[in-house]
């Protein structure tokens, strides 16, 4: 291990044209300037006044739809897959602009940061033609399913089987954190082709049809009170063998693609976020006022806040240092992790610092006394999720420390 | 624009200053737990790749780099806790690049660059925070030369440098303040090593009673004290940061290669996630610390109106960083970290001291708190246009 103190192109920057190389830079204005023309008015009400899960929903697919027809999505996709034949440097400036002015997430979030890459690696060239375009367009809804009840950190320990039978497979078990499965037309799953004994080496990835018979879903309520995930059951459910992604028994490799998309250029996300996030915070500590004053002139809570933009522009320069990088060798390395393990907990910090700001009206989540109409009150508990979703904090350690500092695997 | 390559350039720096600390900077001259200051002999030697000048312009010989690259080398310095004059000596080279009259900048500018003078900026008057309003160091011209008077306290390196960078008033106010360059030689120049945390720096009062001085010796205009100040705040700020992250970062790869190592239970204690996760935390750290001072040198390099902002921003940031990570190797080598013998208690008594090197990360964090458009991020949300 060695830290690198050497920079790479600056290719990617946040609000400055001199950090840009000059084809970043007229991606970067134009994609702004775009942005800010097409999120739909209704999202930004939503922050203020509460809008249902439902009609987030509707407005996601419309988001997606507008970048659809502007030819802003797949953006390092290949063009013979409806993409544009970028980099994954264009996708990091794109989601770094979506994040600054506050756009909302594609409907189709996980088919386009996941699953779509992953086919594009390890994909047959007629898994390409017929799953990809419809990703873009936002016409079929992809989810992932990796964890199971006993297996969430642990994907060796996979129980749900698939079993070849004539030219299919058939699959029985029991999935679980699956995101929009209830919208789903299709999953990425992983499943045991091999021994329980085998462990990573036994099992395959599939491209699994959800609208079939033995395919169950129950949505289940998140601590915020959405229903954003569910839990899949799989009782004979059939898939075709030219279904499978990569090879069989080989569907661990297939999950390390998937993990690092999650990690790589969709990674290069978190600081954006965090900025954005952090913005909010001081516009709330402006509007409320303490002793008199607004709460910003409070020397505690400059402090603070402080401390936190402190905290961002460090994890903001690392992220240029990665995107250059990433521009230089296109590759992304274990080491990006560390930018979601520092939103996870920064965001946290933010947004309970943002209730404590609201003081006695901390816990009022919506009425005439509520501040930003609850808003704060429903960050709180969706931040949650950050330090878990797609990899938990604990498991990102475990990848530094092993693939980074090279320790041994340990408990 | 400055588009920085996978900078082959800077890489290659890296690697030889590593390479060269790792030859050359044997145990005797880093941090050697009796170490007393640095070594001469390692300094001149340093120049043969010409360490001294890195900031000194090719007119006397230098390597006329920016501050990336003095950053760089202040880094790999901390990362092996090297003992040297480079910090200071680096910065008031600067300075006097900066705002030295010709004959002066040619008296000293090749000295420094061959190793041969080393220096340090004095600056305090009192113990507690820096406040330019409170600056009593006098000089008062005495027949075209300048007299001055004071103590300047807990100047690091002050005890062994040749030539001491000296802020002083010449008249009332703020507009009052005048920078001069006092050989450690001259008469009346008095010094006493204090008893320092970082053994390897040891802090100097120095007394300067009646020392006469010309005027050639002036560093920028009459009364332009304040702004050279200004000019060399965030200089050192980023050099002192940098050194501090490399001392982290030193701290890291001892303690990831003792995990590694160590063994108990049967097993390497880097098995142990209650090790393990501790040394992934620190490498976070590490890096967004390391990232932020990158940031900051380069902003200085491009005269980026945020260059002081994120300059007083690495610097609380790689204090803290510096003692979080020196604080975990420690743990993570149990008594053996505690021992004198263990070289690591020099990366924790040079972690501790720097965040104490004037100007004071608690101070640079109180400029930021009271710095208005700081803490708004609002140009990010774009309201400022494209691109």
């Amino acid at each position: 291990m060695r830290v690198d103190m050497t920079l790479g192109p600056r290719v990617s920057a946040g609000s400055d044209t001199e950090s840009d190389s000059t084809d970043a830079t007229t991606f970067r204005s134009a994609a702004r300037a775009w942005i800010r023309a097409n999120i739909p008015q209704e999202w930004h009400e939503a922050r203020t006044n509460g809008l249902d899960h439902q009609a987030r929903r509707a407005l996601q697919r419309e988001w997606q739809a507008r970048l659809h027809a502007a030819g802003l999505i797949g953006l390092d996709w290949p063009e013979d897959s409806g993409g544009r034949g970028g980099t994954l440097l264009d996708t990091a400036v794109f989601l770094e602009e979506c994040a600054r002015l506050d756009a909302p997430e594609p409907i189709n979030v996980i088919g386009l940061s996941t699953v779509g890459p992953t086919i594009i690696e390890h994909g047959t060239a007629a898994q390409k033609i017929r799953y990809l375009r419809p990703i873009l367009a936002a016409t079929e809804i992809w989810c992932q399913g990796f964890s199971e009840p006993d297996a969430g950190s642990d994907l060796g320990a996979l129980r749900t089987s698939a079993r070849p039978r004539g030219g299919h497979w058939v699959l029985t078990g029991h999935k679980v954190w699956t995101s929009y499965a209830q919208e789903a037309r299709f999953c990425m799953l992983l499943a045991r082709t091999g021994t329980v004994e085998a462990r990573h080496r036994g099992l395959t990835c599939f491209l699994v049809d959800m609208e079939q018979p033995g395919i169950q879903v129950r949505p289940l309520r998140d601590m915020t009170g959405e229903w954003r995930f569910a839990e899949v059951w799989f009782d004979q459910a059939h898939v075709a063998a030219e279904n499978i992604l990569g090879e069989v028994d080989r569907g661990f490799a297939v999950a390390l693609t998937t993990l690092l998309h999650e990690r790589g250029s969709h990674g290069l996300v978190h600081h954006a976020r965090a900025r954005s996030l952090y913005t909010a915070v001081v516009r709330l500590a402006r509007a409320i006022m303490k002793n008199g004053r607004p709460a910003v002139d409070d020397a505690v809570i400059r402090r603070k806040l402080t401390n936190f933009a402190i905290d961002i522009e460090a994890m903001t320069a690392t992220a240029y240092r990665y995107a250059g990088s990433l521009a230089a060798t296109g590759r992304v390395g274990p080491e990006f992790a560390i930018l979601k393990l520092q939103w996870g907990e920064l965001s946290q910090a933010l947004v309970e610092f943002a209730l404590d700001l609201q003081e006695a009206s901390g816990p009022i989540a919506d009425s005439e006394w509520g501040i930003e109409h609850g808003r704060w009150q429903y960050e709180v508990l969706r931040a949650r999720s950050n330090t878990v979703a797609g990899g938990t904090t604990e498991i990102i350690r475990n990848v530094i420390a092993e693939q980074v500092l090279g320790l041994p695997r340990g408990r | 624009m400055t588009t920085i390559g996978l900078s082959n350039d800077r890489a290659d720096l890296q690697r030889t200053v590593a390479d060269y600390l790792k030859m050359h900077a044997a145990h005797a001259e880093t941090g050697g737990a009796e170490a007393d200051g640095y070594s001469r002999d390692a300094w001149l030697r340093a120049a043969s790749i010409g360490l001294p000048g890195m900031v000194i312009s090719d007119n006397w010989g230098g390597l006329s780099l920016g501050w990336v690259e003095a950053a760089i080398v202040a880094f790999e310095g901390g990362r092996v806790n090297w003992q040297s004059p480079y910090l200071f000596t680096t910065l008031a080279s600067a300075a006097l690049e900066e705002a030295g009259q010709p004959d002066l900048q040619r008296t000293w500018l090749p000295k420094i660059r061959e190793g041969r003078v080393t220096c340090a900026i004095a600056v305090l008057d009192e113990p507690g925070p820096h406040d330019p309003q409170q600056l009593t160091t006098s000089a008062e011209r005495s027949s075209g030369d300048w007299v001055l008077n004071s103590e300047k306290l807990v100047v690091a390196d002050g005890f062994q440098s040749d030539l001491l960078v000296v802020l002083c008033r010449t008249s009332d106010g703020i507009d009052g303040q005048t920078a001069f360059c006092v050989p450690a030689t001259q008469s009346g120049v008095h010094r006493e090593v204090l008893g320092s945390l970082d053994l390897g720096r040891p802090h100097a009062l120095v007394t300067l009673d009646n020392v006469r001085i010309d005027d050639g010796s002036r560093l920028g205009p009459l009364g332009g004290g304040a702004c050279l100040a200004a000019w060399l705040i965030p200089r050192v700020a980023v050099g002192v940061a940098a050194e501090s992250v490399g001392i982290a970062a030193g701290a890291l790869e001892i303690a990831t290669r003792y995990a590694k190592e160590r063994q108990q239970f049967g097993r390497p204690i880097g098995y142990f996630q209650g090790v393990s996760h501790r040394l992934a935390d620190a490498y976070r750290r590490v890096e967004n610390a390391t990232s932020l001072v990158l940031r900051a040198a380069e902003s200085l390099d491009d005269q980026d109106a945020n260059a002081h902002r994120l300059a007083s921003m690495a610097r609380v940031l790689a204090s803290r960083v510096a003692r979080d990570v020196v604080g975990t190797a420690l743990q993570v080598h149990g008594g053996y970290g505690y021992t004198w013998e263990n070289r690591l208690h020099t990366y924790w008594r040079r972690a501790t001291s720097n965040a104490y090197l004037p100007c004071t990360a608690e101070w640079h964090l109180e400029q930021l708190i009271a710095d208005k458009p700081l803490i708004d991020l609002d140009e990010w949300e774009g309201t400022s246009g494209g691109g």
